[in-house]
């Protein structure tokens, strides 16, 4: 029912920008060169290799959300814990969960049509470097994973 | 924390350190995060029904450096610490002419703690009587970089006037 597709959008090797499309008015997925230190996109095609795909330069994976987060509404197992918070709301006083903190009912006052649903997700965003290659290498290569924790299960 | 609740969204390639151009990498993160704010048509398996889901983004989970990449906040030299920002009490020290953070705790604590009162433990012969430094809204965040452009329009923003010495702000975050 829901394909968890991974993509990959290519990137400018400096980080400057992304190849890629949004509904808010970015439209560079066709370009070849970096808008800003131009750049090319693409690795150079060997020469007499007629038709090869190209090759990005570097490209990131992007993993979209909203299926991953409309998946656990489709199985009975996760479903129950999605409103967790909801179902098992403590006397106040008492530390246990993220909900239970200031900065949770601090939202609910200012978004009061947000925290009517309890089925509404609250996230946490994990960012860390680790290096996927030898510790002590010479030329340690740091990758940069960004995680999503779900805030309103147990 | 279990595991199908937490999953991995992004992987930013190296082999460097993005620094502040992580936001580049996030573009795709936050077109997804506004259309959950509006809300996103979901079948919802135990009562049978479709309903529109919405979902916000609440904390940022970080070691020290990687919170300065993602608040904007530069959290180097002496004017590193995201609560005190400009009403810092860091200080040099005379021969090791390191920044050092020495007795910047104490007024935190609560006005009758009998730390405050103590002269022999922190600073010689000194009463901490300030409280803490006020907390910054996010409308007064706003307005301080609402004339800074994003990282995604000009990648390679120069430092900002002032940078270190009344400021420690880097670029204009992308949350």
């Amino acid at each position: 029912m829901f394909g968890l597709k991974a993509t990959r959008i290519d990137c400018c090797i400096k980080g400057c920008m992304l190849f890629y499309d949004n509904e808010y008015g970015k439209n560079d997925g066709h370009l070849l060169q970096c808008k800003f230190c131009h750049k090319t996109r693409y690795h150079d095609p060997k020469v007499g290799t007629s038709k090869r795909k190209l090759i990005p330069m570097k490209t990131m994976f992007y993993l979209p959300i909203i299926p991953r987060l409309q998946r656990l509404f489709t199985s009975m197992q996760t479903v129950g814990q999605m409103i967790w918070h909801y179902d098992n709301r403590r006397p106040s006083g008492v530390l246990r969960h993220p909900s239970d903190g200031q900065a949770w009912k601090n939202f609910d006052q200012v978004h009061p049509d947000f925290a009517a649903e309890p089925r509404n997700i609250r996230l946490g965003l994990c960012y860390d470097r680790f290096n996927p290659y030898i510790q002590a290498s010479a030329k340690p290569y740091s990758c940069w994973p960004v995680t999503f924790l779900l805030k309103c299960a147990c | 924390m279990l595991r199908p609740y937490m999953f991995l969204s992004c992987l930013i390639p190296g082999p460097h350190n993005p620094k502040a151009r992580i936001d580049v990498y996030l573009q795709p993160l936050i077109d997804d995060l506004k259309k959950l704010w509006s809300g996103v048509q979901t079948y919802d398996v135990s009562r049978k029904q479709n309903f529109m889901t919405r979902a916000s983004l609440m904390w940022t989970i970080n070691d020290f450096p990687a919170y300065g990449m993602l608040s904007g906040w530069g959290t180097q030299g002496k004017l590193a610490c995201p609560y005190c920002m400009e009403h810092t009490k860091a200080f040099r020290l005379e021969h090791g002419k390191k920044n050092s953070w020495f007795d910047s705790h104490r007024r935190f604590l609560p006005n009758t703690h009998t730390f405050r009162k103590n002269k022999k433990a922190f600073t010689k012969a000194k009463v901490e009587m300030g409280g803490p430094p006020s907390m910054l809204t996010s409308e007064e965040v706003y307005h301080t970089m609402k004339n800074v452009p994003t990282i995604i329009d000009e990648p390679h923003l120069s430092k900002l006037p002032g940078y270190g010495e009344w400021h420690n702000w880097t670029k204009r975050s992308i949350f």
